[in-house]
């Protein structure tokens, strides 16, 4: 995705480099917070977030440790779920009536959905629920990693996912007597 | 095993190859290096911030420390520079000459070995010592300087500016001006000039006990204004009785003025009953029986299984308990009235919130949740400072110990509040029970 030498450039101070990186990665980073965030006027603010971050702590990057593509991710990834903590996403805020009243998305088999299938049933999904979908699911921590970012339990984590699962199911109703096989997750 | 959450995996891992013009380059990037700049500042600020603790308690060790000093050398140890020539005083030691040499020369020693924290006066010599007084004995007052000099000899060979009287119990190291003038009465009894005096009784040289160290604890009450955030919840949001604990240490200044710096806990509890109706809420049954047809001809009855789902009226209740814990470090200053054994005081300062620990716990639709510091989507308080005004009463059973009741009122100055409109300043009232202790 961004050539070493550019990211050496980068550890460097060297600001056309800057473009350079910025360039290669934002379609990446873009669609890591456009799953995150929600609301569109935020997220320019939080890919600016993002690589204000990325470029003070580039030094601490050590290409050894793994690949620039999973530090890039863990960066965002977190960045998107500061932004919540700070309030920046309205999401915190929605009443709790929200499960109840969201809309199930048109009856399709699950792995039939299109791309804006799956994004509007998410964004539908209550918050506590879609962050935990997107971590595990999605970015494939594991319930550990997830607890030390939201600050909860493993075993909360477990929990939530279970509870997402079935919100899932319970919003994608069978078409054609397909059953959807949830287990083995 | 592939499932159908890969799919949505798949699909969602998907480069979106369609980026916003709004996320070029050259409009991101003046954002990009503000945040750049802001970061930074925000990062050197919280430096700041523990260079203001460190040097805080570094403040409050070296107090300590300052203290110990003081009073850790023996009361009846006196400093030529600092105490006025005792012309007039006169020294009766209570023990005879010749247990002078054998048991006090330990003592010497171990004088000596602290005497590089003592100064002594210069100007003292053994022959400028006049024989004054007709009553004098020269025999015993010869015998009785030579087993003082004998002893200071073997005392203090290299240093013979000091003189040291021994007397029992205690150990005496006295300034002595130009001219003191040795008598002896007995041989077993050696006075200075025509006057005697006891060794210093030990509330003649008292120094007024300035230090104190205070704990305390005891109950809480506390508003968190959380209802500003979500207005609907304010009416069922409560606050639940708390406690704190407090170690402050308190050190006298002029005319009874104190400051007084300290570590506190505080804990602060809340909690959310919230009930609410629901009037569309969907039930789903799953693999319930939808109908039952009953074959007239055949006989046969077939039943047909499925999902149903259908809305119903529900109440929705939610409870949400809140525990906040604070680690504070007050720092404030006084003033202190006493009366006999009563003292009451007053104080103002500020109370830095060094550590914060967030723990909440929401049980709502048969689910608890779990939420620690970094879920609270709410409040961060660490860094936090607040205002603080208090009083206490003590009443002391000695000259050191004392009980004392306490009253303390906090409100803190900054925004608690993550949301941005949002203002949630929580205002603290302590009630609490000590001890103290003087030094």
């Amino acid at each position: 995705m961004v050539a070493p030498s550019v990211i050496a450039l980068v550890k460097k101070g060297e600001q056309s480099a800057f473009k350079v990186m910025y360039q290669s990665s934002i379609a990446y980073v873009y669609a890591i917070v456009k799953r995150y965030i929600e609301n569109e006027s935020n997220r320019e603010d939080i890919i600016q977030e993002i690589y204000a971050r990325l470029f003070l702590s580039i030094k601490n990057y050590d290409e050894t440790k793994g690949d620039f593509k999973s530090w890039l991710r863990k960066i965002v990834v977190n960045q998107c779920l500061e932004s919540y903590r700070q309030g920046k996403s309205p999401k915190y805020l929605v009443p709790l009536e929200v499960a109840s009243n969201s809309n199930a998305v048109e009856e399709h088999p699950l792995n039939e959905l299109s791309k804006e299938e799956i994004e509007n049933l998410l964004s539908n999904m209550p918050e506590g629920y879609r962050q935990i979908f997107m971590l595990v699911i999605i970015d494939e921590y594991s319930h550990k990693e997830v607890g030390k970012m939201l600050g909860i339990s493993p075993e909360t984590s477990r929990s939530q996912l279970s509870r997402a699962k079935n919100w899932i199911k319970k919003r994608v109703s069978y078409s054609n007597k397909q059953k959807i096989m949830l287990n083995g997750f | 095993m592939a499932s159908d959450f890969d799919h949505i995996k798949n699909k969602m891992s998907e480069e979106s190859n369609s980026v916003p013009p709004s996320l070029d380059w050259e409009r991101m990037e003046n954002g990009i290096f503000q945040k750049m700049q802001n970061i930074q500042k925000k990062e050197s600020g919280n430096y700041d911030k523990l260079k203001i603790i460190v040097f805080l308690l570094l403040c409050l060790l070296t107090i300590c420390n300052r203290s110990q000093r003081t009073f850790s050398f023996p009361e009846y140890a006196y400093s030529i520079q600092n105490e006025p020539s005792p012309k007039n005083n006169i020294v009766t030691p209570k023990s005879t000459t010749s247990s002078i040499n054998s048991e006090n020369d330990t003592k010497l020693q171990t004088l000596n070995k602290q005497s590089t924290l003592k100064k002594i006066s210069k100007n003292f010599y053994f022959d400028a010592i006049p024989t004054k007084g007709e009553k004098i004995n020269k025999q015993s007052n010869f015998i009785a300087r030579k087993a003082i000099k004998t002893n200071l000899q073997k005392a203090l060979p290299k240093n013979k500016e000091q003189l040291v009287l021994i007397s029992t119990p205690t150990t005496i190291t006295l300034p002595l001006p130009n001219k003191v003038f040795f008598v002896e009465n007995t041989l077993e009894e050696i006075s200075i000039i025509d006057k005697t005096i006891s060794p210093p009784q030990k509330s003649s040289i008292e120094t007024p006990l300035k230090n104190s160290i205070h704990l305390s604890s005891g109950i809480g009450f506390w508003d968190n204004n959380f209802g500003n955030i979500i207005p609907e919840y304010a009416s069922f949001e409560q606050t639940i009785l708390s406690y704190y604990g407090a170690l402050h240490f308190t050190r006298e200044m002029k005319k009874n003025y104190f400051f007084s710096l300290g570590i506190q806990y505080q804990q602060l509890e809340s909690r959310l009953d919230w009930t609410t109706m629901i009037e569309d809420y969907e039930i789903i049954l799953e693999d319930t029986i939808k109908t039952i047809q009953n074959n007239l001809i055949t006989g046969e009855v077939q039943t047909i299984r499925g999902d149903v789902s259908f809305n119903v009226n529900a109440q929705r209740n939610v409870r949400h308990f809140n525990k906040i814990q604070l680690y504070q470090i007050p720092l404030a200053v006084g003033k202190r009235w006493k009366f006999k054994n009563w003292e009451s005081s007053i104080q103002i300062g500020a109370a830095l919130n060094l550590a914060s620990f967030y723990q909440g716990r929401t049980i709502q639709s048969g689910q608890v949740i779990e939420l620690q510091k970094n879920s609270n989507p709410l409040i961060e308080n660490q860094w936090k400072i607040h205002a603080i005004v208090g009083g206490q009463i003590s009443y002391y059973l000695d000259n050191h110990i004392g009980i004392s009741a306490n009253i303390e009122y906090q409100r803190s100055l900054d925004n608690w509040s993550k949301n941005q409109g949002v203002n949630i300043f929580p205002t603290i009232l302590n009630l609490g029970l000590g001890v103290n202790y003087r030094f």
